[in-house]
């Protein structure tokens, strides 16, 4: 098991119903062994009896706060070029 | 000189602690790096020669360029080669006698560039072999505080360097702060991304210090920062070719990143603590496609902690902002004493000493100021007498009692009424100028007794200097020692 993730409560609330239905996603996380980002197809769940062997997730605003945490099951790390998730201004 | 010159030069003057034992890079160097700003009072500079996972391939060199709240000006003193208990009018004027002489850089040939010791390149390149420190606990990524983006107009051939924060997000990705209005930002958002051309660019990490602080110069287009680094250092920059692209880098940088910016790309950015003192936030900004590293072994990486006083770029910025305002100033004609930053504002505030000739004086310093691009750094300016001695050890004491006392609210504070270029960094902008640097605002306090006002009718001030005679001041001096 790694440190868990941390992904920006933005895209959270982008996947709130597939979040809810347990659909896999696709969503930009950081990684806090690492610190790296990378963008994964995954699960997400709200809590660990959602998602039994999930990892943990911390759910942060633009400002760094800590707004919730989650549970996250990484599916597969994508490469570069399905990584380039333009995001909005 | 390059960052390990410095190192041995601080290490001589007693300014230097190596830490040994292993120090982790996440927070653990930040950490204490900010707490040896605190208890060296600002001076504290700590080389971690040890980071967690990065023995042998990589230290964190902890403030660098930090000097003492008070005098600001000392390490950057040491950097230059002068006195370091040189008076802030001492460095200030050489330091503009040495930006009046630039110097073109020398080329070299990569077996003679440093930085060429290694070679990433292509499917190699990995940023996170290297001991970046994760800074803040609400930072985005891991950090790059202390480095220089290089970057080529397309349509010139003008290089600009400017400092520019970086974050790591994955083995051979960036991103970084990419603020428009600023050279290096610009040249890719109006010449290259509309064109749908990547753009080449360089990070260079070390080097000569000269070259932070010539690359943190308001300069105008079309001049490079290189040949002021060099003016600075008063010997030429070494610099080489890059691997992969035409750009010209420090031949004696710790690390040079090199690899395109790619037009349409954004990605999340920050947050992160800066030198305002708030965390600046998550926002899009273009991506740094890394296609080549090239460094010195065991590279050092210079860090500064953003937010915690009193840090390198405060350091840096501080003196570099009053000296070259009080060059454009002087070099325009305005009758002024004297310029400094206010450090307790992180450098945001500029207090001006100025005698006032004539009715109208006040307005066209106020207009010259709103026009210069400096002030993209400060939403404030004061302006006092110019028989207050703001070049002391002392200003911000001096400073402050002249707000408190001479100014009248009704008559001396000044706004901008239309919307200024300010820094996206700045808290008091909001979200959408946080984007664009649109949305700024300046005030001025003039502290300066009216132009209108009759001899009988100014105020005298009652310090040491103004109310004893010279021969009970020296007496007074001789029995308790100092003054």
């Amino acid at each position: 098991m790694s440190e868990g993730y941390e992904i920006f409560e933005r895209w959270v609330d982008k996947v709130k119903p597939e979040i809810d239905s347990g659909k896999e996603i696709k969503v930009p996380v950081k990684s806090l062994e690492t610190f790296s980002k990378m963008v994964v197809k995954a699960k997400i769940g709200r809590s660990k009896d959602k998602l039994p062997d999930g990892e943990h997730l911390r759910v942060v605003n633009d400002m760094g706060e800590k707004k919730s945490e989650m549970v996250i099951k990484v599916l597969e790390e994508l490469g570069e070029e399905e990584s380039s998730l333009s995001v909005e201004f | 000189m390059d960052l390990r010159d410095l190192i041995e030069v601080l290490r001589k003057e007693g300014q230097l602690v190596e830490v040994k034992e292993e120090v982790s890079w996440n927070l653990e160097a930040s950490a204490y790096t900010g707490m040896a700003y605190r208890v060296e009072y600002g001076r504290g500079t700590a080389l971690f020669s040890n980071v967690k996972g990065y023995k042998g391939k990589g230290r964190i060199l902890g403030g660098a360029y930090a000097s003492s709240r008070k005098r600001s000006w000392e390490r950057s003193a040491i950097i230059f080669g002068m006195d370091k208990n040189i008076s802030w009018p001492g460095y200030r004027n050489e330091f503009i006698r040495r930006l009046e002489h630039p110097l073109k850089p020398i080329v070299v040939e990569a077996g003679d560039a440093h930085c060429k010791q290694n070679i990433m390149m292509g499917k190699d390149v990995n940023l996170l072999a290297f001991p970046w420190p994760f800074i803040h606990q609400v930072d985005g990524g891991r950090y790059g505080t202390v480095q220089t983006h290089i970057v080529e107009d397309p349509d010139t051939g003008w290089v600009n360097w400017g400092n520019y924060r970086i974050m790591i997000v994955s083995k051979n990705r960036m991103t970084g702060l990419c603020v428009f209005g600023q050279h290096g930002p610009t040249i890719f958002y109006t010449k290259w991304e509309p064109r749908g051309k990547p753009c080449p660019f360089c990070y260079v990490v070390g080097g000569d210090p000269a070259i932070l602080y010539a690359a943190g110069l308001p300069l105008p287009a079309g001049v490079c920062e290189a040949d002021y680094a060099g003016g600075l250092r008063q010997e030429p920059i070494r610099v080489v070719r890059a691997e992969t692209n035409k750009l010209f880098v420090p031949a004696d940088a710790e690390i040079v990143i090199e690899g395109v910016m790619m037009p349409g790309e954004r990605m999340d950015e920050g947050p992160t603590g800066e030198y305002t003192g708030y965390v600046h936030s998550r926002s899009p900004m273009p991506v740094f496609h890394v296609q080549c590293i090239t460094y010195r072994d065991n590279p050092i990486f210079p860090m500064s902690v953003e937010g915690v006083s009193f840090n390198d770029n405060m350091s840096v910025f501080g003196s570099v902002t009053a000296g070259e305002f009080y060059r454009a100033l002087k070099d325009n004609g305005f009758p002024i004493k004297e310029v400094r930053a206010l450090n307790e504002a992180s450098y945001g505030a500029l207090v001006i000493s100025t005698e006032v000739p004539y009715e109208g004086y006040i307005q066209e310093l106020r207009n010259f100021l709103d026009s210069h691009k400096i002030t993209i750094w400060g939403t404030m300016a004061i302006f006092v007498d110019a028989d207050v001695d703001i070049s002391g050890e002392d200003m911000a004491e001096k400073v402050y009692q002249e707000l408190a006392t001479k100014i009248d609210p009704r008559r001396d504070i000044y706004r901008t009424d239309n919307d200024v270029l300010a820094t996206p960094l700045s808290p008091m902008v909001d979200a959408k100028g946080r984007l664009t640097g649109v949305g700024g605002a300046r005030v001025v306090w003039d502290a300066t007794t009216p132009r209108s006002w009759r001899k009988a009718e100014r105020v005298r001030a009652v310090g040491m200097e103004d109310l004893f005679p010279e021969h009970l001041l020296v007496k007074a001096k001789d029995i308790y020692g100092k003054l």
